[in-house]
């Protein structure tokens, strides 16, 4: 029973946001440019699932230890450069610009030293979730100075960048603990390493419900 | 067992983490509601306060306008006219008859000029005060002899600025135009009496009146002496239905 629940608690994040690019094609709703990069980072996390399961099955088939760290740090690098553009389309001012070049150049460090070491840290993800709070409360702060809808639970954008903040700053703790919880010695029962996953599974789910409903929206 | 304890505090933590984001959206989104509906209330007074000056700078405008073209009819054409007149009478003729009459369009045209004149002038409309004038424009009216005229005074308007008669007096003239133009009335009636703390005007005619609701955002007309009456912090009151005439009320505050 536990083995069930711990299966599918590890896999609800997977079916949430496959759910949600599911959705994005059934509906197809035409909406602005910034929402078609979020749609990209989706995507790619949806490929990045994918392409873990299929490494992972291959690997326990043919019987060979495989290193997922690549495939990871590619990944973090595809949401970047999809999540960089939705928010280079929200906001085109040169104080954005300057925190998104300060960003790049501590992300671009960190993905050449992950790539050569191919160290198992997340320290990308935790400088990651940093740069997406920081955006989302940019966006809570210009909408909040410059209110122009009328309802702002009727805005595509208000639910993706709301999802967004929900995910990175919950689980901005869960990256950067990711390292020590898993890797302490006494963490040896998986129960131990299992909260920490179960949150980050719970506010993905959460996430993609915000992220639907943005695409439910009628602007 | 204090593993377990651990992972309780790691879920109660993630819970309370997840409970403060919710709440900061939640809180957001009745603060920027709230925000929208001030902003806008804002912007929709901003937008009238625009409308009013644009209205007073264009009001301002045509009264120089008007101004210059009544001392032009005053100053030049009418002494022209005077002149031709002056000739035409020292014309020597073997019919009399013709100059008698071209003398007296002469003089019609040159009276109608006058009238003109004076109508237009703003200097002389301040100077001789609201009453005086609507008296004056009543009396050219009957004149014509289509429409039967009756001006009841009860109150002096005499708190209104040179600035406000000169309005007032413009929108006067602007309703009497309507009315002599789209009204088909035969008879036209103007009040102007007062309270403690209004001034009240009332214009009504007997005319063939207008369907308020066919009106709604189409009367250009009617917005403007609405807006221009509040221009001068007055309010303006229409009320009009077919086949019952058209009654137009001002109020303006004495202060």
């Amino acid at each position: 029973m536990f083995e069930l629940i711990h299966s599918l608690f590890t896999r609800i994040d997977s079916i949430s946001t496959f759910s949600v690019l599911v959705y994005f094609l059934i509906k197809r709703p035409k909406t602005e440019n910034a929402f078609y990069w979020f749609v990209g980072f989706i995507l790619s996390e949806c490929i990045f699932i994918i392409a873990a399961e299929t490494q992972a099955l291959y690997s326990k088939y043919h019987h060979i230890d495989y290193n997922n760290l690549p495939l990871f740090h590619l990944a973090s690098i595809l949401y970047v450069i999809n999540l960089l553009q939705f928010f280079r389309h929200l906001f085109p001012t040169k104080t954005n610009k300057v925190i998104d070049i300060i960003f790049l150049i501590s992300f671009g460090f960190l993905s050449i030293f992950n790539f050569i070491y191919l160290t198992r840290t997340f320290t990308i993800y935790g400088l990651t979730s940093i740069w997406v709070v920081i955006k989302c409360m940019f966006y809570y702060s210009h909408e909040f100075t410059n209110p122009t809808k009328s309802d702002i639970l009727k805005s595509k954008i208000f639910w993706v960048v709301s999802g967004l903040f929900l995910y990175f700053s919950v689980c901005f703790f869960v990256f950067i603990t990711y390292d020590y919880i898993t890797f302490n010695p006494k963490a040896t029962r998986i129960l131990d390493i299992i909260p920490t996953w179960l949150i980050q599974n719970c506010v993905s789910t959460l996430s993609c419900g915000f992220f639907i409903k943005a695409i439910k929206c009628k602007e | 067992m204090q593993g377990i304890s651990g992972d309780i505090i790691i879920i109660l933590a993630g819970t309370f983490l997840l409970f403060c984001i919710f709440g900061f959206i939640f809180f957001f989104v009745i603060v920027y509601n709230k925000r929208y509906r001030k902003y806008e209330a804002e912007k929709v007074e901003m937008r009238k306060q625009f409308e009013l000056e644009k209205l007073q700078s264009q009001l301002e405008i045509q009264e120089q306008t008007l101004k210059n073209i009544s001392g032009e009819i005053h100053d030049n054409i009418g002494q022209i006219l005077s002149l031709v007149g002056l000739q035409i009478s020292t014309i020597p003729t073997n019919k009399p008859e013709k100059i008698d009459q071209t003398s007296e369009l002469l003089d019609r045209a040159i009276e109608d000029l006058r009238n003109l004149s004076k109508r237009l002038d703003t200097d002389r409309i301040t100077s001789i005060g609201i009453i005086e004038a609507i008296t004056h424009e009543m009396k050219l009216i009957e004149r014509t002899g289509k429409f039967v005229t009756e001006l009841s005074v009860e109150a002096d308007f005499e708190m209104l600025s040179p600035d406000k008669t000169i309005i007032l007096y413009r929108i006067i003239q602007e309703i009497l135009n309507n009315i002599i133009k789209h009204s088909k009335a035969t008879k036209i009636s103007i009040q102007l009496r007062d309270n403690d703390s209004e001034d009240i005007l009332v214009i009504e005619d007997n005319g063939i009146g207008f369907d308020m609701k066919s009106m709604e955002g189409k009367g250009l007309g009617l917005n403007n002496i609405v807006n221009r009456a509040k221009l001068i912090g007055g309010i303006a009151t229409i009320n009009s239905s077919i086949n019952h005439g058209t009654n137009i009320t001002f109020k303006i505050p004495k202060k």
